[in-house]
This record gives structure tokens, C-alpha cells and sequence, in this order.
């Protein structure tokens, strides 16, 4: 049980789980599941409490129980107990003021000694600002073909998707987004079609892209992984596995996937590489998947979402990118929730020590529009995301959303003085596209690929 | 396909106008600094607008009343409640269900629902054009309708509280779906075999994308009356059915 006052108001809490999730700011999924607070005197008594709860007792109370939940038992199982000895004493309030007053390296260290409930708690007692602060110390890299999420860059994964799967469709979205500089970390498509034969259609398309203009980027087809893995026993030129994830073992069940088809994608993925990537998999997250497959086993969305982060990194990623705002108004009802849920998730993400990118975006039916989208850009690169998507527009035709644009990466970088990997923008020089490292009259051209 | 065909067919001075008919994403769009043009910009306004506009707008009364429909509510009060709490939209609050049960038909062949569901347009561009064409198709196939339902702001599992009360056989409901940006008049039909509160989702079959641009809703409509036969035929839907549409 816990207690807080608020101008002699008493308010108790019962369990970790209803004090965690009262202390959120306010979010449509949360009130869902019956875990927001009643009003903001409680959300803030709730605050007041959580923020005496020592780290050891979040330890010792996970979220969702060990013997239940194989995300639980990644994240303990992974913790680095010398790291957590040197935080151990502290409250949650102290572990906020520590992240915000440490120096970045400090901070950075940390990773391994922290448990989602610890990272999520943390970000519930900070505003907006901290989380930006606090995100922007820590740069976590990964490497397959290039190294991504270096200070001073920031990429992109192109995601030239096609309603279809047209391949022509694909190939002239992808030459339109390489023209604006989108794409160093990634060319992603998110087929139409879940099946082998298709994603090898594709793979073989975005592999002769590649090679055909030299490009140091890789390629990756989001279908689920368990078709990625049979595409590539075959032969298909998968660069990248990707799967999205959750943060309950009941939720990725239903999602077809548990840690050991991770393990194996993994293995796969590296005897492909010949061991030389020392990243290869790529997931996707995002706040509510758990809720909306009714699997989130009585804990709030922003805890939910760091113990994905905490499922992730056991897997040694190359990319991971949230997607919150994709599900729509009964998650994050509006702009406001949609930015806050954004920069927890980078936050948490980064503190866990992930190469964290970001997808913030919005459906037509949500509370959101472009200008909410363009400030959560905006804000999440001064946070230090690293990478966004890019597509055309705004628009994703094939997945009915959207999400950052080829032009939103390429004025996100001006805007911060930031730079693709360096290896692309030698190649964009090469191509004619950047010159002394500024944009040339063909930047935004395709026909640069004629 | 590998993209050696395509870059051999992308001949020709008109390259980007080449590369933008093969796909309805927004490419070839040009920029004004970087940022849109003033014309794109417009033009991406103009559309999500429009979706916005789908969501939040009413179907009219008269509209609803005129094709003598029995009008009814989901428990949801107001809109945003609507977007927010999906299991609200799931259920008939309790002055419908005694509507339901006064008014309804029980124990009919096929009964008939629509809703606003997301988009008020998709309703007001299909259902009119659609009920005649289903409820003259299964007249003719000698079955027996219960009177049509609205049901305002539902959620496609309202199917089986309905289900609950009337008991059909076989059940229908016509819902807006959530628009997309440009794509604002967007109907689902989603079918089921006697249902009620003991069906689960994998019991029902769905035709999406029914629209001018996408199946047609003179040509949906026949399809579902078809699907709604055929599922009172074998005694069963849900995944397991297959139909020849999806």
C-alpha cells in the first residue's frame, strides 16, 4: 500500500501497478483499462508516492510476475547487479534528479542496471523538458553496414510502401525519398502481402536498387519474421529481420513470436552476415498494442512500453522505432498525449540503452494533425532520436497513417545542424545531390537516377 | 520483377512524371526550400480535412429515418467518448434494448444494421445505394428480414448484443470505416452466423474497402447478400468460410 496527501486529501494506493499507472499524464488508454487517475489531485498524490518508492522495491515487485511472463524474466535475468548496486539506495525521486545532474557517460552506464519499472518510473515524475534533456545526454550506436546514431547525425529509414506491392510503385517512391537524402539506416518496406514468394519479390527489387546505385544502406521487408526467415533459408537478400514487439509474453504470443524465434532470427541473420554486423535485427514498439490485444496483464501503457525496451535489448538491435500514435484515439486521444507518449519512449528507450529511433505519427481519426506531428519531430530530434521514417508526404497510402516525410528529415537536419552517416552523404555527393556539405539544386530531384 | 526492367522502361525526358504512375503516394511533389510547395501543402490540408470531417459529422435524422431504418444508440454519449472507450460502442444502452425489443423482429432470417461507425460519409455515399440492393436479393432468395436497425456510434461486436436480443440467424452490419487521408467514404460489411454473446471475432467474415474507387457498392452489396445466403446455407461463418472475395 502506498500513501500520498494532497492538501489534506489522503489518497492510498493499493498496488505498484495502480500507483504506476495514476501517475501518468493523462492518457485515453490507460483510463481504458481502468489505470488513470480520477482527476490530476490524485495522478499528482499518486506522483508524491511514487516518488518515495525506493528502485529496490520496483526490483523486487516487476510489473507483470517472473514465473509469468518471459519479458519479465529477459529483463531480470539481463540486469547487471554491480551497476544496480551503485543506484540501489536510491528513491525514484532521487534516480530523476541523478539522470538530470549526472554527466552523460554516467548516465549512459547506467543502462544495464535499470528494469523497465525503474526507467518508466522515473519518466512519469519529469516534464516534457527533462525528457528532452534527459534523451538528449545519451547516444546509443549500432552497426550493420554502417554505424547509425553517431553525435551530430541524424538518419532515416526510407519506407517506400505500395497498397499492392507494385514494384514499380515501390522503386519510384524509394528513387523520390533517396532524392531528398531518406534512407541511410534503412529501406524498409511494410509488404501488402505476408508470404515468402512477395517479400522475395520485393527483397530482390530493394537489393538491385542498392547495388545498382551503390547505396551504403540496407534492406529490410516487415512482414513477420517467421516468413523473413523462411525468405532467407531460400535464399531472398534480407539485409535485416525485423518483428514488432510488446511488452507482455501474452501479447507477443499473440503477435507469433517469443524470444526464442528471436534468438534464432538473430542467428540467422548473423551467419548471413558472416558474423560481421554486429547488429542485424530490427523491431518495431509503440504504447497500446498491449491493451488493444486486452494482454496487458493489469500494468500501465508507459511501464508496458519500457519493458519492451528491456524485451529489445536482450537481442542486440540495430533499430528500434516506436510507432505511438498508430493505433489510434482510444490510446493517445490527441496531440498533447501523443507528444509526451513519444518523448517517454525515446527516454525510456535511450536510458536502457537502446539505438532508439522514432515514429511519431497519427491516424485521421485521433485528436492529432501536422502541426502536433511537426513539434514531436522537432522535439525528438533536439532529443537526440536516431532516426525517423520518411516517406512521401506525410502519407503512408499502404498502412493508412501518418508519419515523418522525406522533406520533414531534410528540414529536421537543417534545422539542428545534423548530418546523414557519413558514408551516405558521400554518396549523396556523389550522386549530385550535396556539395561541401550543402543540399544542391537536384536535392529533391529523382531523375538524378536516370 | 528486379528493378532492371523498371529502370529500362523509365526512358525519357518526363522521368518524374513516369515514376508517378505507378503509385497513388504523393511523389514528384517538388519543394519550396525543403519544405511543400504552397500547392501540396493545400492539397494535403484539403484531404485530411475531409477525412476530420467524416469522423466528426452526424449522419442526418431525416436521412436515417427516410430509408426507414429503426434508430437506436450504442452505450458511447457523446463523440469522443466514442473514439476513446471502444467497449462503450460494443453495447446497446438500455433505453435501446427496450426499443429494440419493442420494436425489433425476433427470430429473423437476416438481420440488418448500419452504423456511422467512423465515418459518416462512407454512410451517407453507400448505405442508401446498398440496403435496397441486399434486402431485394435476399427477398427474392425467400428469406425472411427483420426490420434494419441504425445503430449510432457502434463498434462492428454490437453484432452480437443485437444478436442477444433478437436472435437472427444470420446478421449484417454496414460500419464507416476509419478514413484514410484522401479516402473519407470507406465501408466495411462484417457477417455472422447466429450471433450472440458467445461469438468471438474469428466467428465473423468481413468485406472492407467498399467504395467508388475501391469494390463498388452496387457490386458489394450483392456480394454480402450472397455471403449472408451462403453462411445460413452451411450453418457457419468466421475464418474458417471462405468466399470468393476474400
Amino acid at each position: 500500500m502506498f500513501h500520498a496527501k494532497v492538501r489534506n486529501q489522503s489518497y492510498t494506493f493499493h498496488s505498484l501497478n495502480e500507483l504506476m499507472g495514476k501517475a501518468n499524464e493523462f492518457r485515453s488508454g490507460d483510463k481504458a483499462v481502468g489505470l488513470a487517475a480520477a482527476d490530476e489531485k490524485e495522478r499528482v498524490a499518486a506522483q508524491y508516492a511514487l516518488a518515495e518508492v525506493p528502485l529496490k522495491t520496483l526490483l523486487e515487485n516487476p510489473s507483470v510476475p517472473y514465473e509469468k511472463c518471459e519479458v519479465t524474466r529477459t529483463i531480470i535475468d539481463g540486469l547487471d547487479k554491480k551497476i544496480f548496486a551503485k543506484i540501489s539506495s536510491l528513491s525514484v525521486s532521487q534516480l530523476r534528479e541523478h539522470l538530470l545532474s549526472r554527466p552523460s557517460d554516467e548516465v549512459k552506464g547506467l543502462a544495464w542496471g535499470l528494469t523497465a519499472e525503474m526507467a518508466a518510473a522515473a519518466v512519469k515524475l519529469c516534464s516534457n523538458m527533462d525528457l528532452v534533456l534527459i534523451s538528449s545526454k545519451i547516444r546509443n550506436t549500432s552497426q550493420a553496414k554502417t554505424v547509425i546514431g553517431r553525435p551530430g547525425t541524424l538518419s532515416s529509414r526510407l519506407q517506400p510502401n505500395h497498397t499492392t506491392d507494385s514494384v514499380p510503385g515501390i522503386l519510384a517512391l524509394a528513387l523520390e525519398g533517396l532524392s531528398y537524402g531518406s534512407g541511410d539506416c534503412l529501406i524498409g518496406i511494410n509488404p501488402a502481402i505476408d508470404g515468402v514468394e512477395s517479400v522475395t519479390r520485393i527483397a530482390v527489387a530493394i537489393d538491385d536498387l542498392i547495388n545498382r546505385f551503390d547505396i551504403p544502406t540496407c534492406s529490410c521487408i516487415l512482414a513477420h519474421i517467421t516468413t523473413q526467415m523462411e525468405a532467407v533459408k531460400r535464399g531472398a537478400p534480407l539485409d535485416i529481420l525485423f518483428q514488432s514487439i510488446a511488452g507482455t509474453e501474452k501479447t507477443n504470443s499473440q503477435f507469433g513470436v517469443s524470444a526464442a524465434t528471436l534468438r534464432e532470427a538473430n542467428a540467422l541473420a548473423n551467419e548471413k552476415h558472416g558474423g560481421k554486423w554486429p547488429n542485424v535485427l530490427y523491431f518495431e514498439t509503440g504504447q497500446g498494442s498491449e491493451q488493444s490485444l486486452e494482454s496487458h496483464e493489469g500494468a500501465d501503457q508507459v511501464t508496458l512500453e519500457a519493458r519492451t525496451y528491456g524485451f529489445a535489448r536482450a537481442f542486440k538491435p540495430y533499430m528500434v522505432n516506436n510507432v505511438s500514435g498508430f493505433i489510434g484515439p482510444e490510446i493517445l486521444y490527441d496531440g498533447k498525449q501523443m507528444i509526451r507518449a513519444n518523448l517517454e519512449d525515446l527516454c525510456m528507450a535511450k536510458l536502457m540503452g537502446l539505438p532508439m529511433g522514432m515514429a511519431p505519427c497519427y491516424t485521421t481519426h485521433a485528436e492529432i494533425d501536422q502541426n502536433d506531428h511537426e513539434i514531436a519531430t522537432m522535439l525528438l530530434t533536439q532529443a537526440g532520436s536516431n532516426y525517423f521514417m520518411a516517406i512521401g508526404q506525410n502519407d503512408d497510402v499502404m498502412l493508412s497513417y501518418q508519419d515523418t516525410s522525406f522533406h520533414d528529415n531534410l528540414a529536421l537536419r537543417r534545422l539542428n545542424g545534423l548530418k546523414t552517416t557519413p558514408e551516405f552523404e558521400k554518396w549523396m555527393e556523389k550522386m549530385g545531390l550535396m556539395a561541401n556539405g550543402q543540399p544542391t539544386a537536384k536535392m529533391g530531384d529523382p531523375s538524378v537516377f536516370q | 520483377m528486379s528493378s532492371n526492367n523498371f529502370f529500362k522502361d523509365l526512358t525519357g525526358n518526363k522521368f518524374v512524371d513516369e515514376l508517378k504512375k505507378t503509385t497513388p503516394c504523393r511523389i514528384g511533389i517538388g519543394h519550396a526550400g525543403g519544405r511543400y510547395t504552397t500547392k501540396a501543402q493545400l492539397k494535403f490540408r484539403e484531404d485530411l480535412a475531409v477525412s476530420k470531417d467524416a469522423v466528426h459529422r452526424d449522419v442526418p435524422a431525416q436521412l436515417v429515418s427516410s430509408m426507414g431504418l429503426l434508430s437506436v444508440q450504442s452505450r458511447v454519449r457523446n463523440r469522443a467518448e466514442y473514439l476513446m472507450n471502444t467497449t462503450a460502442g460494443r453495447f446497446l444502452n438500455e433505453e435501446s434494448v427496450t426499443t429494440l425489443k419493442a420494436e425489433g423482429t425476433p427470430n429473423a432470417d437476416v438481420q440488418l444494421l448500419v452504423s456511422d461507425g467512423l465515418s459518416s460519409e462512407a454512410f451517407e455515399r453507400n448505405v442508401p445505394e446498398m440496403l435496397p440492393l441486399v434486402t431485394a436479393r435476399l427477398k427474392e432468395a425467400g428469406l425472411t428480414l427483420a426490420v434494419p436497425i441504425f445503430i449510432r456510434w457502434a463498434r462492428v461486436a454490437v453484432i452480437d448484443h443485437v444478436g442477444e436480443i433478437l436472435k437472427p440467424k444470420t446478421s449484417l452490419i454496414l460500419l464507416g470505416e476509419r478514413p484514410g487521408l484522401g479516402v473519407s467514404d470507406s465501408l466495411s460489411g462484417y457477417f455472422e452466423y447466429m450471433p450472440g454473446a458467445s461469438r468471438l471475432e474469428s466467428d465473423r467474415n468481413v468485406l472492407s474497402n467498399i467504395h467508388r474507387r475501391g469494390v463498388p457498392p452496387t457490386e458489394a452489396a450483392l456480394m454480402l447478400a450472397e455471403a449472408l445466403i451462403k453462411i445460413l446455407d452451411i450453418k457457419m461463418s468466421g475464418m474458417t468460410v471462405r468466399f470468393d472475395f476474400v
